[in-house]
């Protein structure tokens, strides 16, 4: 998972995600770290400032193909969507 | 399986949660339908019902996984943690069963008054900021390790083979592990343990003769420390008042207060 350091995760934050996920899960995120690595990036580049907390709670959702992932949050007006985002993560669901 | 069907599994409360779904289907599709069956069956009995989106990922563990951690916690009578949050049962089980044990040694509170746990339980970095604002500090030797549980050097990429099965074989290996064991004492092992009670015999004696001379310390006279501080006064005096005339505090032998020399 040393992929997630480019992404400012810090070594604590890796080691608590890899202690406390799902094998299955972690195993699929190192096979599929390209797709993992454009939805981080699809996030930083809209101005998403909180992305790693969000990948930290639903890293799943980053294994998504990258088209249906853009789908999700490009409904939405970039500044609003930052705005909620930093306001509770938990809107992720919902989007 | 078709994943219409997979979903049908799940409980999934509300239209909301049936729409959220469509970000977390990964995990569904990672599963084989007999494991999937098999998980959600046990947590069914276990009384944990997915119900949001956001905890599907649960079943992504095996459901022998999720046996081992409700066996663990179990010790404990905590199960309940997993009921109030099913994506508990992602978390690590050893960490989780050391911090209530922590808390239950330290009297610290880790339920709120309506019986949900408290969120510092969740994570290492809030279990470590708990601690600093409770001014205690980890020592992992206070931990007791749950039953059937074998540690071995940690490694972050194999945190799973820290928890063994509790079967009765882990527990045989644990008891092997702490050193005691169930086979009979042999000859050998006889002769060893005579020896312990001539250990013991010597320890108590010397337990008894230091207690002596401790009683012995403790009765001397207070009139005899009188008499020997008034001495050690008139030496003083004697030297002040000899042909050396005055002399400082450095040239009085120190053994005139009863005080050792430096060597």
């Amino acid at each position: 998972m040393k992929f997630l350091e480019k992404y400012d995760f810090n070594k604590e934050e890796i080691a608590d995600f890899l202690n406390n996920s799902p094998k299955k899960l972690i195993d699929a995120i190192k096979d599929n770290k390209k797709l993992v690595c454009e939805n981080i990036d699809y996030l930083k580049g809209l101005g998403v400032t909180n992305y790693q907390q969000i990948f930290l709670e639903y890293y799943d959702m980053f294994l998504m193909d990258h088209s249906n992932f853009v789908d999700i949050f490009s409904k939405y007006e970039p500044e609003d969507l930052i705005e909620k985002l930093n306001k509770n993560i938990r809107i992720v669901e919902y989007l | 399986m078709a994943l219409k069907e997979k979903l049908a599994l799940l409980n999934l409360s509300a239209e909301q949660e049936r729409i959220a779904i469509e970000k977390f289907l990964v995990t569904l599709s990672l599963v084989s339908d007999e494991d999937l069956s098999e998980c959600v069956s046990f947590l069914t009995k276990e009384g944990v019902a997915i119900t949001k989106a956001r905890e599907v990922k649960v079943v992504a563990n095996s459901k022998d996984e999720i046996a081992k951690k409700f066996s663990i916690l179990g010790e404990l009578h905590e199960t309940a943690i997993y009921k109030q949050d099913p994506t508990m049962l992602n978390k690590n089980v050893i960490d989780l069963y050391r911090r209530i044990q922590y808390c239950r040694q330290n009297g610290l509170e880790y339920k709120n008054e309506d019986g949900t746990y408290k969120t510092f339980l969740l994570s290492e970095a809030m279990w470590q900021k708990e601690l600093s604002n409770n001014s205690v500090s980890i020592s992992t030797d206070s931990f007791e390790k749950p039953a059937g549980i074998v540690t071995i050097e940690p490694s972050s990429d194999n945190v799973e083979s820290q928890i063994a099965p509790v079967s009765e074989d882990n527990i045989i290996d644990f008891q092997e592990y702490v050193g005691f064991s169930s086979e009979p004492v042999s000859d050998e092992l006889e002769k060893e343990t005579s020896h312990v009670d001539n250990m013991i015999d010597i320890q108590e004696y010397i337990k008894n003769n230091n207690d002596e001379a401790e009683l012995d310390a403790k009765t001397t006279d207070f009139a005899t420390i009188k008499e020997e501080l008034k001495a050690a006064l008139a030496d003083l005096d004697a030297v002040k008042n000899s042909e050396f005339g005055e002399l400082s505090f450095n040239d009085i032998e120190p053994e005139t207060f009863g005080m050792r020399k430096a060597i």
